[in-house]
């Protein structure tokens, strides 16, 4: 299935295409964090969960820009834990400050490293910083025991994995056209 | 036809709005942080330490000085020779009634009943004994062994008080009767500054004198608005390392512990320790045993079971523990072995 | 029925090989050599005194290395059990799947831990234990 690319001329303000794609980007990503809550976590450590979400990071960084992207990463984890039902928690927090900074590096790693990087490198980075953040959050104010850093090998592996898999599923994204026609109905440049 | 402009006020004003939320919501949370404060002083011939939890920094303030003052009125009224209540009892005629207060009364009443209770392992009325040791009320760190004469001498001459209830009198029964309390005091002492602490609505506290600790409540452990209250952590002094932990407790809702060592007072002659928890059977200090620690559920239990305990040694003490409900204990013998009582939950301590 | 699943390997492979570039490549790597890198560090912690179990999260018993015997607890696929011996506890028996943290064997430092995740629980040696107060 491939979506042909449409006319560039739309009958909609730009700004408010924009929101409504955002918007919908949101609600896929709101989805998608429900959905993996309800997978077993895979560590015995709260707000560890598999980094799917961080696909919806992607795709919104890229077809919107890095500021929505990071406004995107920032209200999915804020509503998320809503939804979720764990605001306020102890993984809340964790979650937020990963999915933060993930975005950003995920935002600077899109505009930087891109030749050297493809969007599995960039996702790869994506996931490794967002457990990274998460273990060293939950240190900084929860934990303080280095034990804690014995996970660390194991999330960046799992970071390594999921990363990969996003990266994979946004690179067959990409090839098929999606990420374009969400560009051209835009009206940004593509990156 | 050139490409529209995209102007972007909008993500602009969320982001400051953002910031501006996120650092009203810190200072916000500083500000309703529980307040810590630790206060120590040399108290009852030991080191007494309080650290209490609450909102109010005056309110602790306040708190932990009454708390203190009521330790010291405890010092001063149990001290057995000094100008309080116990010391004038310890001089009036022996065989004659002696109005005490409602306190004193009680507290010699539960200090009985342990005598009972442990089969004579605990026992008040050993203070002519202290004194030829050398263990006196502040003891300057010297001691000599007495002869068997002098010991022969005080087992043999009959000592004990008795208590009657509604005049609250007491009756020495002999001048070698010197009623001491310093095997009950600190935990008493310990128990009453906890109430007044108790008693100003603070969040939590902790009372330590000299190895005599009881708690209230949960130490708060905050970040940002989430709290954690975990419960207070106790190590135990190893007996033989100074440094050295023998284990840790997770002491709740007003749990107690008291320990009774042979490294808290003694001294040493030709290479022999002598320390300062006497056998009233004997009259030497009491072997067998190198610590016993007691949990109990307030700290006058705590400190006269450790006594008691130590005395009676490993198989007596253990089956007196647990015979006690809510009383755990955990001993190390001479050989260096750690035992505990039955109950012991393993979930929070550590040995 | 092992040529199919060999097939879907070299697909995997084939299909990471043409998604990837090169600095994907070197990331990965170093993310390997890393994460192998950093585990002996890790175990180079003073030795234990006591093992805290976790189950789902909540302590349920504080072990001494020093005592020695066999502990077990109910999870939510079954029993665990634990051994402590000379100083040093291991898993004996999981009812997990993969078994990861009875190959684990052994461990007796600070900083160690055994995580039995299908059961839900987790071993871990803590480190220095900060305490409230000290009874001397």
């Amino acid at each position: 299935m491939s979506i042909a690319p449409t006319s560039p001329k739309s009958t909609l303000d730009p700004e408010l295409q924009r929101t409504l794609i955002f918007v919908m980007l949101l609600a896929m990503a709101l989805v998608l964090s429900v959905i993996e809550s309800m997978l077993p976590p895979p560590l015995p450590f709260p707000g560890v969960r598999l980094g799917l979400t961080n696909v919806m990071t992607v795709v919104t960084l890229l077809a919107l820009g890095p500021r929505s992207g990071v406004a995107l990463a920032a209200l999915r984890s804020v509503l998320g834990g809503l939804f979720v039902g764990t605001f306020l928690s102890v993984g809340f927090f964790l979650s937020v400050g990963g999915a933060l900074t993930s975005a950003v590096v995920m935002a600077l790693a899109l505009r930087w490293l891109r030749p050297t990087l493809s969007l599995v490198g960039v996702s790869v980075l994506g996931s490794l910083t967002h457990n990274t953040v998460q273990l060293g959050l939950a240190w900084a104010f929860f934990v303080q025991q280095g034990a804690l850093f014995y996970y660390l090998p194991v999330l960046w592996l799992l970071a390594l994995v999921s990363g990969t898999l996003t990266g994979l599923v946004l690179s067959e994204v990409e090839r098929r056209g999606v990420l374009t026609t969400l560009r051209l109905k835009t009206m940004l440049p593509s990156s | 036809m050139d490409k529209p402009t995209l102007k972007r006020p909008r993500w602009r004003s969320v982001l400051w709005v953002a910031l501006g939320a996120f650092v009203a919501a810190l200072a916000l949370a500083a500000w309703l942080q529980p307040h810590e404060l630790v206060r120590e002083q040399i108290l009852l011939g030991t080191f007494v330490q309080i650290k209490a939890y609450g909102g109010d920094a005056k309110e602790l303030r306040l708190a932990l000085d009454d708390a203190f003052a009521e330790i010291r009125r405890v010092q001063q009224r149990f001290s057995r020779s000094g100008t309080g209540e116990l010391g004038q009892l310890n001089r009036a005629k022996p065989g004659q009634a002696v109005a005490v207060s409602q306190e004193l009364f009680n507290l010699l009443d539960r200090a009985q009943r342990y005598d009972q209770r442990s089969q004579g392992a605990f026992d008040v009325t050993l203070g002519r004994l202290e004194n030829l040791w050398g263990f006196v009320e502040n003891w300057d760190g010297n001691g000599r062994v007495p002869t068997q004469e002098e010991i022969e001498a005080f087992l043999g001459r009959p000592r004990g008080f008795t208590l009657e209830r509604q005049r609250l009198e007491v009756t020495r029964l002999s001048d070698a009767t010197q009623i001491d309390l310093g095997g009950i005091a600190k935990g008493y002492a310990v128990d009453r500054a906890l109430d007044v602490l108790r008693s100003r609505g603070l969040r939590a506290a902790l009372v330590n004198a000299g190895g005599n600790v009881r708690v209230f409540g949960r130490v708060p452990d905050v970040v940002l608005f989430w709290d954690r209250p975990r419960p207070f952590q106790v190590g135990v002094q190893h007996p033989r390392q100074p440094d050295g932990i023998l284990g840790g407790l997770t002491l709740e809702a007003g749990q107690a512990v008291a320990t009774s060592g042979d490294y808290q007072r003694y001294f040493i002659v030709d290479g022999v320790r002598y320390h300062h928890v006497l056998d009233p059977h004997t009259g030497l200090p009491a072997r067998g045993l190198i610590s016993s620690t007691v949990l109990a559920p307030t700290a006058t239990d705590a400190d006269a079971l450790s006594t008691a305990v130590f005395v009676l040694g490993a198989e007596k003490g253990l089956a007196l523990v647990n015979a006690l409900p809510d009383v755990e204990a955990v001993i190390v013998t001479q050989g260096g072995r750690v035992l505990t009582s039955s109950g012991l939950d393993t979930a929070r301590f550590a040995f | 029925m092992k040529r199919v699943a060999w097939n879907h390997k070299v697909a995997l492979l084939k299909a990471l090989l043409d998604h990837t570039s090169w600095g994907d490549r070197a990331l990965m790597l170093c993310v390997l050599v890393a994460s192998a890198g950093f585990i002996p560090w890790l175990q180079s912690g003073l030795p234990g005194a006591a093992a805290v179990i976790h189950l789902n999260n909540e302590v349920v018993a504080t072990l001494s290395l020093q005592r020695e015997g066999e502990f077990s607890w109910q999870g939510p696929l079954g029993e665990t059990v634990v051994q402590v011996k000379g100083g040093k506890i291991r898993v004996v028996r999981d009812p997990g799947p993969r078994q990861l943290c009875v190959l684990q064997g052994w461990i007796s430092r600070a900083g160690q831990a055994l995580v039995c995740l299908p059961n839900r629980v987790l071993i871990q040696i803590p480190g220095q234990p900060r305490y409230d107060s000290l009874v001397r």
